[in-house]
C-alpha cells in the first residue's frame, strides 16, 4: 500500500507543470540568445538600452523579441519576434514591443492619430536598438530612405542647414504623430516658423495677409531651386498676385538683364526686392498725397 | 548664462581622466584633424552654414554611467564658427536635464562693397564717393547666432512629471537691405547694409500626467524678441544734399509672445479609440513709435504726417482648437474622425496718416479656418489596405481688398499593400477643389481707372483652384541586404478662374534608390531624382489712362496681354560606397550631383518679348574619399579628400554691375554663388 501510495505520488510530482510554462512561453535569457548571435549581442552591450537595463531590470533580448523557448530549439524567423523588412508579424505587434515600455511618454500621445502610425510605419523602421549607442532614429539619412523627394530638396541651392546637421526633420516634424497636419509640431505653420525666426513675427503696422496666413504660400521649407527658399523667382513669384498700372504689370524679358538693351532695377538681381524690401511687414509711415511714397503699404521701407 | 554653460562642460571634461582611473564606466571618443582649403569663387556661398577654414577641428564624445545615472557629452567643431556643445544627463525613470550651446554662421555674400561708411551700424553716412566703386568700403553681409540655454523633466517614477526650459539667441551681423528713392523721379534705388542686432529669450514649462492610456498637460511658453535698431538711417545719394536729413528704413520690431496650451490623449475601452484634443492660447504684442515724415521729391525735404496717435500698439492673438477620434468600429475598418479650428485675430491700432487733406489708413488682416473630415482605413486580404478621406475646410477673412474667404473639399484614395513577399506597393490620389469668394474691393468705376484690373486678378493663395495629385511608391527588400525602391509623383493645379495672376501649376517626380549591406564585403548606395516643373501666368501691361480690362485686347501701343511659363528640369543622383580591408582599414567615398535647367517664354499680345534660357540654371558637385585605418582598437587615422562646385547661370545675375544704369546702385550682395573648392583632411581619433 504504502508502494502504491508512493508511486502515485511521484506520478503526481511529474505530472506538475514544471517551471509554470509550456515551450512557447519559456524564457531563455539573454546569455543564450548570445551563444548563437554574438555580434549583435556584443554591439547591444554599448548602447543606452543596455546601460539603462542594467542593475537587473527587465528581461533583456526577450523584451522585446519574445520569449526565446521555442526559437533556441528552432532558429527560424518564424519562431522568435522579429523586427523591420522582413519582420514576420505585423506593424502594430512590433511597435507594442517598443510601446510596452515608451507607450506612456508623451512625445507619443498622437501616435494612433499620426500618419506614420496609422500607415503602419513601425517604431523599427526609424529607431535601431542593437546598433548605435543612442536609439534616437538617424533623421535625415532614415527619413530620406522613404521621403526621397525631400533628400533631392534639402541638396538644393537654397535650404536650411539640414546637412550642417543645425536643423534637423525633428525640429520641425514630430514623426511620433500630432494633431498638425504633416506631422508639424506646432499648431500652425506661422508659429513653427517663428520659433527660429522670432524677426518676422511682427505685429506690423502694414500687413502682408499671405505671409500673416501661411509662411509656405511664398517658401518651400525643404528646399528650393530658387534664392530664399522661394516657390518662385522673382518678379514672378510677386507678379502672380500684383498687377497694376507701369512696372507691377511690366513683362521683365531678357532685355531688361544687366546685359540686356534696358537693363532695369525691376528685373535684375533681387528684382522686386531691389525696392520693396520689408515684404513680411513694415512699421514705416505711408504719404496719403503721392502715390510713390507708400513707403509703409508697398513695403518699401 | 552662456559662461555658466561652457564653465559647466570644460569641468565635466575635466573629470573624465580621474573617472577613468576611479574605474567608472566611461567611454567615448576625441577626435583631432586639420584641413587645408583650396577655394576659388564665392566663399560665403561655400561656407553658407559652416565653417571650413584651414586650420584644426576636433569633436569629443563622452559617455559616463554610473548605476542609473547617465552623463553624454558631444562636443563638435571646437573653436569654429559652428560649434556645438550638448550635455544631457539624469537617471533613467526619474529626471533628465541638458545644457547646450550653439554657433551657426549663415554667409551671404563676401568682399560686397559700398559707399557708406557705418556699414553694420544704425547710421549709413555717404561718403560722397558713389561714382568711383574703387574707393568703396569692403562689407561680408553674413548672420552668426549664438543659442545656449538649458532644459530639465523629472518625473521621480511616477506619472506626473515637469518639464522647464530657457534659452537665449543672440543674433548679429550685416544684410543686405534696400531703400528706393523718394527724393527724385520713381525707381531710383540703393542697395544698404542694415545692422542685425537681435537678442531672443525663451522659455517654457509644462505638467502634465501620461500613463499608457492617458496623456494631459499644459504648458506656459514665452519668447521676448528684442532688435537693438528699430531702424536704420541712411543718406540717400539720389537726394540733391543727402545730408539734409537722413531718411530711415524700418527693421523687424520688437516683440513678446507667450502661449497656453494644453492636450489630452484618452484611449478608450471601446471600439479600440483614441481620443486626443489640443487646445491654445497665444498671444503677440509690440509698441513702437511711428515715423512722422515721408521724404519729399518736390523739396529736397519731408512731407510732415499727421498721425491719430504716435505709436503702433500690435496686438494679435490666435486662439486653435484640435480634436481627433481614432476608432475600428467594425472589423477589418478604421475610421478617424478630425475637427480643427483656427482664429487669429487682430487688434493691433488703426493708424491714419494724414496730409494736405488726404488720408491713408493701415489695414488690418484677421482670419478663422475651420476644417473636418475623416480618414478611413479598411483592410483587404493579404496584407492589402484601402485608404480614403475626405476633409472640408473653410476660412473667413477680412482685411484683404481680394478676397472673403475660400470653401476646400479635399478627397483621397489610396491602396498599400505588402501581398507580395517582401515588396511593397502603394499608390494614392487627391483631389482638392477651392472656391475662393472672390470680392474685389476699391476696384474702380470706369475701365480705364487703374484699380479697375482688381476685377480680374486673383491671387493664388485664394484662388479657385482645381489640384490634383498622383504618388505611385514601391520598394522591396532582396535577400536581407538589397533594398530598392521607386517613386513617382505628378501634381497638376488649375487656377481656373483666374484671369490675371498664376493660372497653372504642374509637377512631376520620379526617384529611385537602392542600397546594399550586411554582406561584409562592403555597404553602398544609389539615389536618383528628377523633377520637371512648370508654372504659367497671366498679366496685363498698362499705363494710367489705359483700358485696364484683359478682355479688351490690345488698346494701345502701352496697354496689352502678356503671359510667360517657366519650366524647369532638376536632376539629382548620388552614391555612396564603404569597403572595408580586411580588420584595420575602411575606404570610403561618396559623390552628390544636382543639375536644374530652367528656362522663360514670353507671349505678348503687345511689342515683342525675348525669351530667356537661363532660369537658376546650376550645377552642383560634392565628392569626398576617406581612408580610415586603426592601428589599435582606440586609435586610428582617417584621412580625405574632398571636392566641391557650384556653377551658378541666371540672366537676373549675369553680368552683374555695382551701377548698372543711372538709377541703380547696388552693393554685390547675392552676386555670386559659383564656386570650387578642394579640401584634403588628416584626423586622428582616439577611443575609450
Amino acid at each position: 500500500m504504502r508502494g502504491i501510495l508512493f508511486i502515485l505520488l511521484c506520478l503526481f510530482v511529474v505530472g506538475l507543470p514544471s517551471g509554470g510554462t509550456a515551450a512557447g512561453d519559456e524564457h531563455v535569457g539573454s546569455e543564450a540568445c548570445a551563444e548563437c548571435h554574438e555580434e549583435v549581442a556584443a554591439a547591444f552591450a554599448g548602447t543606452l538600452h543596455a546601460k539603462a537595463w542594467s542593475g537587473g531590470q527587465a528581461g533583456g533580448c526577450e523584451s522585446c523579441h519574445g520569449p526565446g523557448g521555442v526559437h533556441a530549439e528552432d532558429p527560424s524567423r518564424e519562431s522568435i519576434g522579429t523586427f523591420g523588412e522582413a519582420a514576420t508579424r505585423g506593424a502594430a505587434e512590433q511597435s507594442e514591443a517598443c510601446l510596452g515600455c515608451h507607450g506612456s511618454w508623451q512625445e507619443l500621445a498622437m501616435w494612433d492619430l499620426g500618419r506614420h502610425g496609422k500607415r503602419d510605419v513601425t517604431c523599427a523602421n526609424c529607431h535601431s536598438v542593437h546598433k548605435d549607442y543612442s536609439p534616437s532614429a538617424a533623421a535625415p539619412e532614415v527619413c530620406y530612405g522613404c521621403h526621397l523627394d525631400v533628400r533631392i530638396d534639402a541638396n538644393k541651392i537654397s535650404r536650411h542647414p539640414i546637412r550642417e546637421g543645425k536643423v534637423g526633420c525633428g525640429d520641425c516634424h514630430n514623426p511620433h504623430g500630432t494633431l498638425s497636419k504633416h506631422l508639424v509640431r506646432n499648431d500652425t505653420v506661422n508659429q513653427l516658423c517663428y520659433g527660429c525666426h522670432a524677426d518676422k513675427r511682427g505685429p506690423y503696422m502694414w500687413e502682408h495677409p499671405p505671409v500673416e496666413e501661411k509662411c509656405t504660400t511664398c517658401h518651400v521649407p525643404h528646399g528650393s531651386r530658387h534664392k530664399k527658399l522661394l516657390v518662385q523667382k522673382v518678379p514672378n513669384l510677386c507678379q502672380s498676385c500684383h498687377d497694376w498700372s507701369r512696372h507691377p504689370g511690366t513683362p521683365y524679358d531678357q532685355q531688361a538683364s544687366f546685359l540686356g538693351q534696358a537693363p532695369s532695377n525691376r528685373f535684375f538681381g533681387r528684382s522686386c526686392n531691389n525696392c520693396h524690401i520689408n515684404i513680411h511687414g513694415s512699421m514705416a509711415p505711408n504719404d496719403p498725397l503721392n502715390s510713390g511714397h507708400k513707403n509703409g503699404q508697398a513695403f518699401l521701407r | 548664462m552662456k559662461k555658466i554653460i561652457i564653465a559647466t562642460l570644460v569641468f565635466t571634461l575635466c573629470l573624465v581622466p580621474s573617472a577613468i582611473l576611479a574605474g567608472e564606466d566611461v567611454s567615448g571618443s576625441v577626435t583631432v584633424g586639420v584641413m587645408g582649403v583650396d577655394q576659388d569663387g564665392e566663399s560665403a556661398k561655400f561656407d553658407e552654414y559652416r565653417d571650413m577654414d584651414d586650420g584644426t577641428y576636433g569633436n569629443v564624445e563622452l559617455r559616463a554611467f554610473r548605476g542609473r545615472y547617465y552623463l553624454d557629452l558631444e562636443a563638435l567643431s571646437i573653436g569654429r564658427d559652428d560649434q556645438s556643445y550638448l550635455l544631457k544627463g539624469g537617471r533613467f525613470g526619474k529626471f533628465k536635464y541638458s545644457l547646450f550651446y550653439d554657433e551657426t554662421p549663415h554667409n551671404l555674400s563676401d568682399g560686397s562693397r559700398t559707399f557708406y561708411s557705418g556699414a553694420g551700424t544704425g547710421f549709413l553716412t555717404n561718403t560722397g564717393v558713389s561714382s568711383d566703386p574703387s574707393r568703396w568700403n569692403e562689407v561680408d553681409y553674413r548672420k552668426e547666432s549664438q543659442t545656449y540655454g538649458l532644459d530639465g523633466a523629472f518625473s521621480f517614477g511616477t506619472p506626473f512629471y515637469i518639464k522647464f526650459g530657457a534659452a537665449e539667441k543672440n543674433t548679429d551681423g550685416i544684410y543686405p537691405y534696400s531703400g528706393n528713392s523718394t527724393f527724385v523721379s520713381f525707381g531710383r534705388t540703393t542697395e544698404l547694409p542694415a545692422p542685425v542686432d537681435w537678442d531672443e529669450t525663451k522659455g517654457f514649462i509644462e505638467t502634465g500626467y501620461r500613463t499608457r492610456s492617458l496623456k494631459a498637460l499644459l504648458k506656459a511658453e514665452f519668447s521676448n524678441f528684442n532688435n537693438s535698431n528699430d531702424e536704420f538711417f541712411w543718406e540717400d545719394d539720389f537726394a540733391t544734399n543727402p545730408a539734409i536729413l537722413p531718411d530711415a528704413t524700418t527693421l523687424p520690431p520688437d516683440n513678446d509672445f507667450w502661449k497656453l496650451s494644453g492636450q489630452l490623449a484618452w484611449k478608450a475601452p471601446f471600439l479600440s479609440s483614441s481620443f486626443a484634443f489640443r487646445g491654445t492660447y497665444s498671444k503677440l504684442e509690440d509698441n513702437q513709435k511711428i515715423g512722422t515724415v515721408v521724404a519729399d521729391d518736390a523739396g529736397p525735404g519731408f512731407t510732415a504726417l499727421t498721425l491719430n496717435r504716435s505709436d503702433f500698439d500690435g496686438d494679435i492673438s490666435y486662439a486653435t482648437f484640435d480634436a481627433g477620434w481614432n476608432m475600428d468600429p467594425a472589423d477589418r475598418l478604421t475610421l478617424e474622425l478630425f475637427f480643427k479650428y483656427l482664429d487669429k485675430n487682430n487688434d493691433s491700432t488703426i493708424i491714419d496718416f494724414t496730409a494736405g487733406g488726404a488720408t491713408d489708413e493701415t489695414e488690418i488682416f484677421d482670419y478663422n479656418k475651420t476644417s473636418a473630415g475623416l480618414d478611413l482605413t479598411y483592410a483587404l486580404p493579404g496584407r492589402t489596405f484601402l485608404d480614403g478621406g475626405y476633409a472640408y475646410t473653410t476660412v473667413s477673412r477680412e482685411g484683404r481688398l481680394d478676397n472673403d474667404g475660400s470653401d476646400d473639399n479635399l478627397l483621397f484614395l489610396q491602396v498599400r499593400s505588402r501581398s507580395l513577399e517582401l515588396i511593397e506597393m502603394r499608390g494614392r490620389y487627391e483631389y482638392l477643389d477651392r472656391d475662393g469668394d472672390f470680392s474685389p474691393k476699391h476696384a474702380g468705376d470706369s475701365v480705364t481707372d487703374a484699380e479697375f484690373i482688381r476685377n480680374f486678378v486673383r491671387r493664388f493663395d485664394v484662388a479657385d483652384l482645381k489640384r490634383q495629385r498622383v504618388e505611385l511608391e514601391t520598394a522591396t527588400l532582396v535577400a536581407d541586404s538589397l533594398g530598392l525602391a521607386l517613386e513617382f509623383d505628378w501634381e497638376d493645379s488649375d487656377y481656373k478662374e483666374t484671369e490675371l495672376g498664376l493660372t497653372g501649376v504642374k509637377h512631376y517626380g520620379l526617384y529611385a534608390t537602392a542600397d546594399y549591406g550586411g554582406s561584409g564585403l562592403f555597404n553602398t548606395g544609389i539615389y536618383f531624382g528628377y523633377e520637371n516643373d512648370e508654372t504659367n501666368m497671366n498679366s496685363r501691361r498698362y499705363n494710367p489712362g489705359d483700358i485696364t480690362d484683359p478682355a479688351a485686347g490690345t488698346s494701345s501701343s502701352s496697354a496689352s496681354n502678356w503671359s510667360e511659363t517657366k519650366k524647369y528640369d532638376t536632376y539629382a543622383f548620388g552614391i555612396f560606397l564603404d569597403i572595408p580591408l580586411g580588420k584595420r582599414i575602411v575606404c570610403s567615398a561618396v559623390w552628390d550631383y544636382s543639375d536644374v535647367d530652367g528656362k522663360a517664354d514670353f507671349t505678348s499680345g503687345g511689342p515683342d518679348l525675348v525669351n530667356f534660357d537661363q532660369v537658376d540654371d546650376y550645377t552642383k558637385q560634392e565628392f569626398q574619399a576617406d581612408l580610415t585605418y586603426g592601428f589599435t582598437d582606440f586609435f586610428s587615422i582617417k584621412v580625405g579628400y574632398i571636392y566641391e562646385k557650384l556653377d551658378f547661370k541666371d540672366e537676373q545675375w549675369d553680368g552683374y554691375s555695382l551701377m548698372p544704369n543711372s538709377a541703380t546702385i547696388l552693393s554685390g550682395a547675392y552676386a555670386a554663388d559659383e564656386f570650387e573648392a578642394n579640401i584634403g583632411f588628416l584626423e586622428a581619433k582616439y577611443s575609450f
